[in-house]
């Protein structure tokens, strides 16, 4: 059974986790997944008591959520926890109540697979990687291996760092009089092909050499080139589906970014803001260099110390404005909603998340295999795309709502193809039924 | 493992098909390979994901739409109090409710035009009957709500049923249409006067003049000159019904009085639409094709 050594009282959601459950839907489960390959056989009974004992150095993910007058918040749930079989459709809605005893996160299992699957609101894409770095660190503790010292893994005995648990984005607010700009609606791909209750995945595994090669005659980094083939790719789609160029719509792309190197925060809860890059396609059709030169520009532009302190500086004020402070949670909610979509979903196209290469400690670098990074993708934005590195190679997972649609992966690793970096594909999808 | 030759990526071991493509691999089984362990397993077995049933976007309006209308009833309400029998907040309510349920009903129930049409009778037909019988008794709601009923029986009843069977809604319809007739004037005094002497005889000869055009429709291909001439020509023969029937109620000398104009125009129609069917030439003519 857990140990609650650290559970008190309740926890307010931080500033970007406030958007999530408010519009939580049916294609918009704002889950992720991350899951790790193993060489080793994996025992349920032993990754439960490895749960057991991680989950108390992270008492911020034990947590249920729960709505109150004003706002939805954490309290520490006490509830046992459990793993559970992998199944066919990753990121699937997961029940505040029902879902996983009240957790806002389900520890999966195969033979040789640990997977994490986890609400948007507890944590990011580095918070849960550090989660199921320890948690697979203390299974194969459990399972008699020595595994090595790494600043992502924490053991189950160590101090909590109080820093991991703040809200970051009150921390680094300063109140800003700067002007926001609205952006135009981007191009959406169209519902009209058939969605699917599922996620459907597309995996696309690469040598991350073969990128880096590529990427450096460019002078780019490697998101930067995947932006861009992500770009072009819907540049073209948009060109393959809308018939008259009048009715183009720009193309955006939106790329979070992971903002605690840029403001030296050690937190393990949502830190993280999204940059839009892209390009208008009503000017004209842009040529792959063009592409590059404006995801640069716009990218490298907007990652910096000011540009990103102007959008934590809107979000905390708007969370503070005493209209918004102290108006009723039942008030608030529809209005996010629809906010949500003006100043989120439909401003960009599709999405892509690039964890990074992704380093492990002696002891478990031998026994992981692969590492994959899994988006949800929404209703609006019904492609959204995932990238993680390890071990010498980057997974690309294109995780969609469409039930037999593929147009837009099959553009952007063709180009890639095109280009000589060889791909390989792997799908959840059933190929026989399409 | 083989490559997929349209999209030139590697596939996995044991995949017969192009996941990007759905183009089949063409190659020996060696190639091919066994199938290796899945990106996800096959069988679902933590059972179906259940989700919500409304999207994001829906789910945000109908709660708005609550909120605003709970605002409004209990603003109403308020003022009801402070004012005190010079306001009465009844009508305001239910005008609040219905703008509301209206809203509600577009995106709650099935998106077709029965079941929106349905729906937005019976709560229109529900809630003027509310609103009328504030007084307790029942006066101007009941003409509202049988024109709604009407309407229902004409444009929506039909489309209820299956194509094949359209043909007894038309029936029910034009029944409905005399019932109506019969209804609105037995509401309006305490025994049946114009309805029987002028309303049904109009309503039966422009039945009548209709069932011809429909016939015209159902079984022959008429022109869009013919189609409207022929309309015309439906209102026409009404018009001039109308007039003769009225006239002989009031028990004028007079067969026709100002509708002598129209009984000319329905004439000359009537012989252009019988030239139109018969003469070829008179058909190019009109039409600028031989049909």
């Amino acid at each position: 059974m857990r140990n609650d050594q650290h559970s008190d009282g309740l926890l307010p959601l931080d500033n970007s986790a406030i958007i999530y459950p408010p519009t939580v839907a049916r294609y918009n489960t704002h889950m992720f997944r991350l899951s790790m390959d193993l060489s080793v056989k994996v025992i349920p009974e032993r990754l439960l008591t490895a749960l057991e004992h991680v989950l108390d150095r992270f008492p911020y993910f034990a947590v249920s959520l729960h709505q109150g007058f004003y706002w939805y918040y954490f309290m520490p749930n006490h509830k046992p926890v459990a793993v559970y079989p992998d199944v066919a459709y990753p990121c699937g809605y997961l029940h505040r109540k029902r879902g996983a005893n009240g957790y806002l996160f389900k520890v999966l299992y195969t033979s040789q697979r640990i997977a994490i699957e986890i609400f948007h609101a507890v944590t990011d894409g580095t918070g849960a990687l550090v989660f199921l770095k320890s948690l697979v660190a203390e299974y194969l503790r459990l399972s008699g291996r020595q595994v090595g010292e790494d600043p992502q893994v924490f053991l189950p005995d160590s101090p909590m760092d109080p820093q991991e648990v703040e809200d970051s984005f009150e921390r680094f607010y300063t109140p800003l009089k700067a002007v926001f700009g609205f952006e135009s609606s981007a191009w959406h791909m169209p519902s009209k092909y058939g969605l699917s209750d599922n996620v459907q995945v597309i995996s696309a595994r690469m040598k991350i050499e073969d990128l880096k090669r590529i990427s450096s005659v460019h002078k780019v980094t490697i998101t930067e080139y995947l932006v861009a083939e992500l770009l072009d790719a819907m540049q073209r789609i948009q060109e393959q589906m809308v018939g008259n160029p009048k009715r183009y719509k720009p193309v955006r792309i939106s790329v979070p970014v992971n903002i605690r190197k840029v403001f030296g925060s050690r937190s393990l809860r949502n830190f993280t803001l999204f940059v839009v890059i892209g390009i208008d396609v009503r000017l004209g059709h842009y040529s792959f260099e063009e592409i590059l030169d404006q995801v640069v520009h716009q990218l490298r532009g907007n990652v910096n110390v000011k540009s990103l302190s102007k959008q934590v500086s809107r979000n905390v004020a708007g969370r503070r404005h005493p209209a918004i402070r102290y108006a009723p949670n039942v008030f608030k909610r529809p209005l996010m909603k629809l906010l949500s979509d003006s100043y989120g979903d439909d401003i960009y196209s599709t999405t892509i998340s690039n964890i990074g290469n992704v380093t492990f400690p002696e002891g478990m670098r031998e026994v992981v295999e692969r590492l994959d990074f899994h988006l949800s993708p929404s209703k609006t934005n019904k492609t959204s795309c995932a990238a993680i590195g390890a071990n010498g190679y980057l997974v690309m997972n294109f995780t969609s709502i469409y039930a037999t649609k593929t147009d837009f992966e099959r553009e952007a690793l063709t180009a890639l193809v095109q280009k000589g970096i060889p791909v390989e594909v792997a799908t959840n999808r059933n190929v026989k039924e399409q | 493992m083989a490559y997929c030759v349209r999209c030139g990526v590697k596939l996995e071991s044991g995949a017969t098909e192009c996941p990007l493509c759905s183009m089949e691999v063409q190659a020996p089984v060696e190639v091919i390979g066994q199938p290796g362990i899945p990106l996800f397993p096959n069988d679902n077995t933590d059972g179906p994901f259940e989700h919500p049933k409304l999207d994001k976007n829906r789910k945000g309006v109908i709660e708005l739409v609550i909120a605003f209308m709970a605002i409004a009833v209990i603003t109403l309400i308020i003022t009801a109090f402070a004012l005190g029998a010079s306001f009465s907040p009844w009508l305001p309510i239910g005008c609040v409710i219905l703008g509301g349920s209206y809203l509600l009903v577009g995106l709650f129930v099935k998106p077709t035009y029965q079941h929106l049409a349905t729906w937005f009778a019976a709560i229109t037909i529900v809630l003027l009957f509310i609103i009328d019988i504030s007084d307790r008794k029942v006066g101007w709601s009941a003409y509202a709500n049988l024109s709604i009923v009407l309407f229902w029986l004409i444009a929506v009843a039909p489309w209820t049923v299956q194509k094949r069977n359209r043909i007894y809604g038309y029936v029910l319809a034009g029944i409905a249409v005399a019932v109506y007739l019969l209804a609105i004037d037995a509401l309006a005094g305490n025994a049946l006067s114009w309805s029987v002497t002028i309303a049904l005889p109009t309503y039966g000869i422009s039945l009548v003049a209709s069932s011809f055009l429909l016939l015209r429709i159902r079984f022959g291909k008429p022109t869009i000159t013919d189609t409207v001439m022929s309309l015309i020509l439906v209102v026409c023969w009404g018009v001039v019904a109308a007039d003769f029937f009225h006239l002989r109620t009031i028990a004028s000398p007079r067969l026709l009085s100002w509708s002598s104009s129209v009984f000319i125009v329905a004439v000359c129609i009537m012989i252009f639409l019988t030239l139109n069917l018969t003469l070829r030439r008179v058909r190019h003519y009109f039409n600028n094709r031989v049909v």
